[in-house]
């Protein structure tokens, strides 16, 4: 069992006052927390609960470098969250249940279109390694290099390596899924 | 000059050239100017990108309402969950009061795994859960003379399907003392006017919804810790310490009563994100226990060996697995199949717990952890 901390995010400095716009922060990041957390644990309403309580948090920390702390605190109770077995069995559940629980298209053959295109989504996504999903999920939420960088732990030179690892594997297990579909219809 | 590299490809897709190291972002720049197959590589990476973009992009969340900026921040302004009023940290015992701001909030509040049950009642059950477990041991300190309780008030002990004499499988696990004491009963009274809502409260079904419900938490809990103790129950209920005079132990075991009220099975002043049943191997289930470190880390105590919410014969076994364990023979494999998927940066430690097994995990060193669990005691 060795002994080492995963990713700190920069905290509030004694004695220093950052000034920051919180409702800003808010206009431009809470969306992309949501849409980072649901692609993380594929439940909208939990994610939505999670990207809540990290930014009330954040409200309260203050920290210096709002963007890197949210998605660093958010993926941390995300992780935390896929760790747990029931859960992760629970959110299996309601995504087979989505049709019926979340948001409701019209049309019946819509929502099974639809059903199918986020499964599809998250297998793709499952293809990809740990830190190669991480890192595109942040890339995704609109996280630059640099807070990409703050928030894996990844030297900023290795974002691109990654990025570009990831971004061909998740078009390879897409398209290998688009196949199967079209031979499945 | 080397040829571009894929991830410096995308680096400058992306517009991140210049973050990369000893000027090798205009490097870059020239060699493209003049390398043709580096150019190709940069239309078939730019191609990737984009079905990689579009793929991500497909598909949106649709009608998820979400909450004002003005809401989230009235609710940072108010008391956090976790800290009392007064600033001093939060015990286990005043979790009922601060779950209670939780509920407040309404529908924009974190729900746990316990949807719909506030934390304040998940706080009390791990609290509760404490207090019966750990009370075992005082009945098997007691005197057979002093052991509380009446002739009437067996019921309980029926309800779990137990032989006559209505001692617990839990007593049969320890030094063969208990099973030779009577088995703790209700006082009746006033303990017996509360057991219904403690109950409910402690009902496995609620716990685990998915589950069917067993009596072991109701038996364990319920009869346990409100038949033997009335201000005990009081305390668990309320939060509030015993009354010093309403204790029915002598001298000795009322000090023992006011250290077991405030113990609790969850870490002093840590927010309880979570409190739910996992069974990581077949027999072996464990209570887990989320707790809310800094910074969004949380500490994982799953409390193994603890014979609640199981089926009477499944209690039996386990009781003698447990007995193998005193002698040191066995030990659950749990702990070794959580250490397999422990993620980096986290570590494990386990220690005995009463009769069963407490393993504690989080991103924390080992020493850290340690001094965690020793608020415990």
């Amino acid at each position: 069992m060795g002994v080492c901390h995963g990713a700190q995010p920069a905290g509030r400095r004694r004695g220093t006052k950052v000034s920051v716009d919180w409702g800003e922060v808010y206009r431009n990041t809470f969306e992309d927390l949501v849409r980072f957390l649901h692609r993380k644990m594929w439940d909208p309403e939990r994610a939505r609960d999670l990207a809540q309580e990290v930014f009330v948090r954040a409200l309260r920390f203050e920290p210096e470098e709002p963007r890197a702390w949210l998605f660093t605190v958010a993926s941390n109770l995300a992780r935390d969250e896929a760790r747990s077995v029931l859960r992760r069995k629970k959110h299996l559940a309601l995504l087979r249940s989505e049709a019926d629980g979340g948001p409701q298209p019209q049309r019946a053959d819509e929502a099974v279109l639809e059903q199918e295109e986020w499964e599809q989504l998250r297998r793709a996504l499952e293809a990809l390694s740990d830190r190669d999903r991480e890192v595109l999920l942040l890339w995704d939420a609109g996280l630059s290099y640099r807070e990409i960088a703050e928030v894996s732990n990844l030297a900023p030179g290795a974002i691109g390596t990654t990025l570009a690892r990831a971004r061909r594997r998740l078009v390879e297990a897409h398209g290998e899924m688009e196949k199967e579909r079209a031979a499945h219809n | 000059m080397r040829h571009i590299t894929d991830g410096e490809l995308h680096a400058w897709l992306d517009g991140a050239l210049d973050l990369l190291p000893d000027g090798r972002g205009d490097e870059i720049r020239e060699h493209l100017s003049r390398c043709s197959a580096c150019r190709e590589r940069l239309q078939d990476e730019e191609e990737v990108r984009d079905r990689s973009s579009e793929i991500m992009a497909g598909l949106q969340l649709r009608d998820l309402e979400l909450p004002t900026f003005e809401e989230l921040r009235e609710r940072a302004a108010a008391p956090e969950p976790g800290a009392s009023v007064d600033g001093a940290p939060a015990s286990g015992a005043r979790a009922v009061r601060l779950g209670g701001s939780v509920r407040e909030e309404g529908p924009a509040r974190y729900r746990g795994p316990l949807k719909g049950m506030p934390l304040a009642w998940a706080a009390t059950i791990v609290l509760a859960l404490g207090v019966g477990w750990m009370g075992g041991q005082v009945w098997q300190g007691l005197p057979p003379a002093q052991a509380p309780g009446g002739p009437g008030d067996a019921e309980p002990s029926t309800d779990r399907g137990l032989g006559p004499s209505g001692d617990f499988p839990g007593d049969r696990m320890g030094d063969g003392a208990g099973s030779a004491l009577p088995a703790p009963e209700p006082l009746g009274g006033d303990a017996g006017a509360a057991a219904p809502e403690l109950r409910r409260v402690l009902d496995p079904g609620s716990l685990s919804p998915g589950r069917p419900a067993g009596p072991g938490v109701e038996a364990l809990v319920g009869v346990r810790s409100i038949g033997a103790a009335p201000s005990l129950r009081e305390s668990v209920l309320t939060g509030a310490a015993p009354a010093a005079d309403a204790s029915p132990w002598p001298p000795s075991l009322a000090r023992e009563e006011n250290r077991f009220t405030e113990s609790s099975l969850a870490v002093p002043g840590l927010k309880v994100l979570s409190v739910e049943w996992e069974e990581w191997l077949p027999g072996e289930r464990a209570l887990h226990i989320r707790q809310l470190l800094s910074v969004g880390d949380t500490l994982e105590l799953r409390y193994l060996g603890m014979l609640m919410g199981m089926e009477p014969h499944e209690e039996v076994r386990i009781a003698r697995k447990a007995e193998a364990q005193d002698a040191g023979v066995d030990r659950p494999l749990s702990p070794t199949v959580m250490e397999a998927s422990l993620p980096p940066g986290w570590n494990q430690v386990e220690m005995r717990w009463g009769r069963g097994w407490l393993v504690a995990r989080a991103p924390l060193p080992e020493a850290s952890i340690k001094a965690l669990l020793r608020s415990l005691r």
